[in-house]
């Protein structure tokens, strides 16, 4: 804990965020408000300026930045109608992919919650030897196309090596079975999720845990009540998104685990067999399945946000920085 | 009793303290920014690892530095230190509201009794429901000092606990602390910047420059028997004046008729006289029942409105300007010119700096002076 | 794909979002060298004079067995002697063409395996395509593998082949394949089974035990032999399987090893069409499609232009020209090269609309 100058200074800085900058539109309006009132007044004058004109340029290039996200899904609603979407749900064991899915997404993701939540936090606070060498590790998957992970697993775990045999003598196989899909999402998904929980842990203050600890709270009482809690956006996040890297994993799927058929496959090989418009009902049901997740994380970690960090004054020094940016740390 | 004989290092300044706070009373460690205060507090607290020494809590070890931490590990996990730490950031936890952060470390958590008790103490009974994020800085101060208070330690460190409250909570704060240290008998660390706060709360001062401690004393003799000039400087001397420049008697021209002093001039081996802008005189008639220990001559560059009365800006001859309260009645003097100036009960340094003669008969005079 | 990383990476630390990059910058540099080293690969196969450059390309979309001739030799071949510019694009057959069917591609000539590609394709965009070589099936084996000495005795001819169908059924045997309800060699492969048991005299139950159950009447037989067209010969080049299917050019391009099969079997002789068509498989049905019976044939390659209202007159021009030169002696020579069997070239659809320098290239072949 070193000399510092403390919400003070945060707050200048947040000020200094919020303040104008090189906007010309609020320089124009300065002087009518020097004269006008108060240090204060000036200082809300500013931010409405700045607020106002953000709001123009703003709304404008996010709708343009949106409708081109948005495109492909836009697409994808306009070709679907109703009567192509019951006829390609209601074939023979057309939903059988979908429960493929879901159940190897949702081992994997237990998996990876189980396995990755404590290396993260390991990683975030630096509790590991060779910290880089770890985070290369885990990015490394990241790094390579998912067609070369998949590959790279048909040599390391195929039927006929090392691993292979091992995983047979417990009635594994890791090609073409739902033990190979469910390793493939796990690789496909594991960096989203370990970095993205990683960066949850390292943005909760370590002062906050700490403090806990002077409270009188063991190191694992802490992390479930002070840790945890604050982490929790950021995990659930992480988690939504290596849901979506699961679900929707194919490079590697396609190369170890072309059977059983989940969603990405059914929709590659209902568009090899059938074509385009047959596959289209599929890429919805996938969307449906993979978005939500996602989704009800995003809000849900705005809203921890906004009822977090709202508020006039004393913000910056009591918000736990991460949740905005990277902490800054005392250094010791 | 806290003992604390620590040596930390820090990138920039190395501090070495050793440290006594008997049970039931409050040391004030007072220092200019940087000096390492809050450092040693983290120290004492166990967030930042000691390189040599002890801490040590009654017959308790709480810390211990590199040389012996084969045997003890480095001290006693945080949880069991028993340490309240009021750190300068209140480090509230943002996703609780302000009850439950008050009542963290209590059984009942925020709706424990004792909750509602220091939420009335501290003026916090409307604020229980809001998250932190919804409270002023001064608020979080509070509610983190509720916080350790709530947790009932059996040492307390309070970094800058009047920050931010305005005068009547600091009043009310600072009785509340008092009561606790009284009543529960707790070794309380009080680090500040402002002497006043210090004065106010604090047993004792612990004066902390650039890592070391310089001086350990009651309120008034840390400001009335400054060990050495870097104490005298840091605690409000406002000027160092060379003894050749130190008169007996005022030097004529100046106003009223000039008094006589008495005593010995410069003490033996003293050569450097301490200006503080408390003790300074200008009105012949009251500087007779003072202990004037000196005149020096100055020249007004400034006088100005200060509070209710007015200030004069007074030019010494060693080139330093002190403030001079003009008392009320006497007659406010016009820029340029030249006045003799009293130095009451002013200590003397040697050459080295150090303190000259003992100084606890002037510091008893001093407070019968007021 | 850089900027949807840089998003959802902006929450890490900037010394991680730097490894990144770095790892980034070895992966393009990478993929620059090998870009390299194809392109030399290409060019070197021609020489002579030099054409000038035209323009129009020829967008050429192929079945994936196709890809390494058409990319490395015809392609480039191609482009050097008429000076078009040609791009090629390869995929499973059947894929393909319901894509050129439902306008998703629009390339200007379509090569595929088997006719029924082109006939999805239809007659209004492809009214005739041009039979001009066949592509037998082979079994790859990996030599190393339990039933490596088996098949090697086999393929020396100092064992009957039936005695590597045999193996095949044997339990534990990993055999791979792909998948007939989209990939045509799929397709081939099981009626290939199909045909040896006939031929060979092999027991009934052979081609079940070999493919799994039902495989012939709709069901999806083992599905763990199945593999996507793209990675099946890895799985076999990493020594995870014991044998796969393959056609023979790409046992050879790939110097894998393999058996060659008699010509009653391989579907590799349009001679033998009418004893192929006594093998037949069912696909399941789907969604939009009912279930469909298909019968053995000849496994050929057919070319054809494909005509779109919005072509440019210069894209159609080198669409021709790519046909053209694919039938002349050159291409045909490529195809030889690369494992396929040349068959006189023949005319399917309407003979009236084939342009003429197609027609000429078809007499020219004999």
């Amino acid at each position: 804990m070193t000399e510092r100058s403390g919400p003070q200074a945060h707050g200048a800085t947040a000020d200094v965020r919020g303040g104008p900058g090189s906007d010309p539109l609020a320089a124009a309006t300065l002087p009518g408000r020097l004269g006008a009132g108060t240090g204060d007044n000036l200082h809300i004058g500013y931010r409405r300026v700045s607020l106002r004109f953000a709001g123009v340029t703003g709304v404008v290039g996010a709708a343009a930045v949106l409708l081109v996200l948005l495109g492909p899904l836009g697409a994808l609603l306009a070709h679907l109608t109703p009567g192509t979407v019951r006829a390609a749900l209601a074939g023979p064991g057309a939903l059988q992919p979908l429960v493929t899915s879901v159940e190897a997404s949702a081992v994997s993701l237990g998996v990876l919650v189980v396995v990755g939540t404590p290396l993260a936090w390991a990683m975030a606070r630096g509790r590991l030897p060779a910290p880089r060498a770890w985070e290369t590790g885990v990015l490394v998957p990241l790094l390579m196309p998912p067609l070369v992970i998949g590959l790279l697993l048909v040599f390391l775990a195929g039927p006929a090596t090392p691993v292979g045999q091992g995983l047979a003598h417990v009635h594994l196989s890791a090609s073409n079975t739902f033990f190979a899909l469910v390793v493939a999402e796990t690789y496909e998904s594991a960096p989203y999720y370990v970095l993205g929980a990683e960066a949850a842990f390292a943005g909760v203050d370590r002062e906050l845990e700490e403090h806990a600890a002077l409270l009188g709270d063991s190191p694992a009482r802490a992390f479930r009540r002070i840790t945890l809690p604050l982490a929790a956006p950021g995990l659930a996040s992480a988690l939504s998104m290596a849901w979506a890297r699961a679900i929707g994993a194919f490079g590697a799927v396609i190369i170890i685990a072309y059977h059983p058929y989940g969603l990405p496959m059914q929709i590659w090989v209902t568009l090899q067999q059938s074509g385009l418009a047959a596959a289209l009902p599929f890429a919805l049901v996938l969307l449906v399945v993979a978005l939500p997740l996602p989704l009800v994380a995003y809000v849900w970690t705005a809203r921890a946000r906004s009822d977090t960090v709202a508020g006039p004054s004393g913000v910056a020094d009591v918000a736990p920085a991460g949740w905005a940016t990277r902490p800054v740390r005392a250094r010791r | 009793m806290l003992t604390a004989d620590v040596t930390v290092e820090r990138r920039d300044l190395t501090v070495q303290v050793d440290l006594t706070v008997p049970a039931g009373t409050v040391v004030a460690l007072y220092g200019p920014s940087g000096a390492g205060k809050s450092t040693l507090l983290a120290a004492i607290a166990g967030l930042v690892p000691l390189h040599a020494g002890s801490v040590w809590l009654g017959d308790r070890l709480l810390a211990t530095g590199s040389a012996a931490r084969r045997h003890a590990g480095g001290g006693l996990p945080l949880r069991d230190r028993g340490v309240g730490l009021l750190a300068q950031r209140p480090g509230l936890f943002p996703h609780l509201d302000a009850a439950a952060n008050i009542g963290y470390a209590l059984p009942g958590g925020g709706r424990d009794p004792r909750v509602g008790r220091l939420a009335e103490a501290l003026d916090l009974t409307d604020l229980l429901a809001a998250r932190p994020g919804r409270l002023s800085g001064g608020q979080c101060q509070r509610v983190a000092l509720a916080r350790v208070l709530a947790a009932e330690p059996r040492v307390l460190l309070l970094d800058e606990p009047f920050t931010g409250l305005d005068p009547e909570l600091r009043a009310r704060v600072s009785m509340l602390l008092a009561e606790e240290v009284a009543r529960r008998q707790v070794p309380t660390l009080l680090v500040t910047h402002d002497l006043a706060d210090a004065q106010r709360g604090a047993d004792r001062i612990a004066v902390l420059d650039k890592g070391r401690c310089l001086q350990v004393d009651d309120p008034v003799r840390v400001v009335a028997a400054p060990a050495t000039v870097r104490v005298a400087a840091l605690v409000g001397y406002r000027a160092l004046v060379p003894a050749r420049l130190v008169q007996g008697a005022p030097v004529a021209g100046g106003r009223g008729a000039p008094p006589s002093s008495s005593g010995p001039l410069v003490p033996p081996g003293a050569s450097i006289l301490g200006v503080h802008p408390d003790r300074l005189v200008m009105d012949a008639g009251r500087a007779s029942q003072a202990p004037v220990t000196a005149w020096l001559q100055a020249t007004v560059t400034a006088v100005r409105a200060a509070g209710a009365g007015m200030q004069a800006e007074m030019e010494l001859q060693d080139g330093s300007i002190v403030p001079l309260a003009i008392a009320p009645g006497v007659p406010v003097p016009a820029p340029g010119e030249r006045l003799p100036v009293g130095v009451a009960d002013a200590p003397w340094f040697d050459a080295a700096g150090d303190l000259v003669g003992e100084r606890s008969e002037a510091g008893a005079r001093l407070q019968g002076w007021g | 794909m850089k900027t949807h990383m840089q998003a959802r990476w902006s929450g890490f630390p900037v010394r991680r979002r730097a490894v990144v990059a770095v790892a980034f910058v070895g992966v393009i540099v990478g993929a620059c060298t090998s870009a390299r080293s194809d392109g030399a690969a290409g060019t070197s196969t021609s020489a002579g004079v030099v054409v000038a450059h035209r323009s129009g390309t020829a967008d050429v979309a192929f079945a994936g067995s196709l890809l390494a001739v058409d990319d490395k030799v015809v392609g480039p071949g191609f482009a050097h002697a008429t000076g078009y510019t040609y791009t090629g694009r390869g995929g499973g057959s059947l894929g393909l063409a319901h894509e050129i069917a439902s306008g998703e591609i629009a390339p200007g000539v379509f090569e595929s395996v088997g006719s029924a590609p082109v006939a999805i394709v239809g007659s209004r965009r492809s009214p005739w395509y041009v039979q001009f070589a066949a592509s037998p099936l082979v079994i790859a084996y990996n030599p190393n593998g339990t039933y490596g000495t088996t098949f090697e005795r086999v393929a020396a001819g100092r064992l009957p082949l039936a005695d590597a169908f045999d193996a095949m059924a044997a339990p534990g045997f990993r055999l791979g394949r792909t998948n007939p309800a989209t990939d045509p060699q799929g397709q081939a492969f099981v009626m290939m089974v199909e045909l040896a048991q006939r031929t060979l005299g092999l027991p009934a139950g052979i081609v079940e035990q070999i493919l799994g159950p039902g495989v012939t009447t709709g069901g999806t037989g083992t599905t763990g032999q199945i593999f996507s067209e793209t990675s099946l010969d890895a799985h076999l080049q990493a020594g995870q399987l014991d044998a796969a299917s393959a056609f023979r050019s790409q046992a050879v391009q790939l110097h894998l090893h393999y058996l060659t099969l008699p010509a009653a079997v391989d579907l590799g002789d349009p001679a033998d069409a009418s004893g192929y068509a006594k093998a037949s498989l069912v696909v399941p049905a789907t969604a939009t499609q009912a279930a469909t019976t298909v019968h053995g044939a000849p496994l050929v390659i057919d070319i054809a232009t494909v005509r779109e209202p919005a072509q440019a007159a210069d894209d159609a021009a080198a669409a021709t020209a790519f046909v053209a030169y694919q039938l002349s002696a050159a291409g045909r020579q490529a195809y030889a090269a690369a494992g396929f069997t040349l068959l006189p070239a023949t005319v399917v659809g309407t003979r009236s609309s084939v342009p003429a320098s197609v027609l000429a290239a078809v007499r020219a072949s004999g």
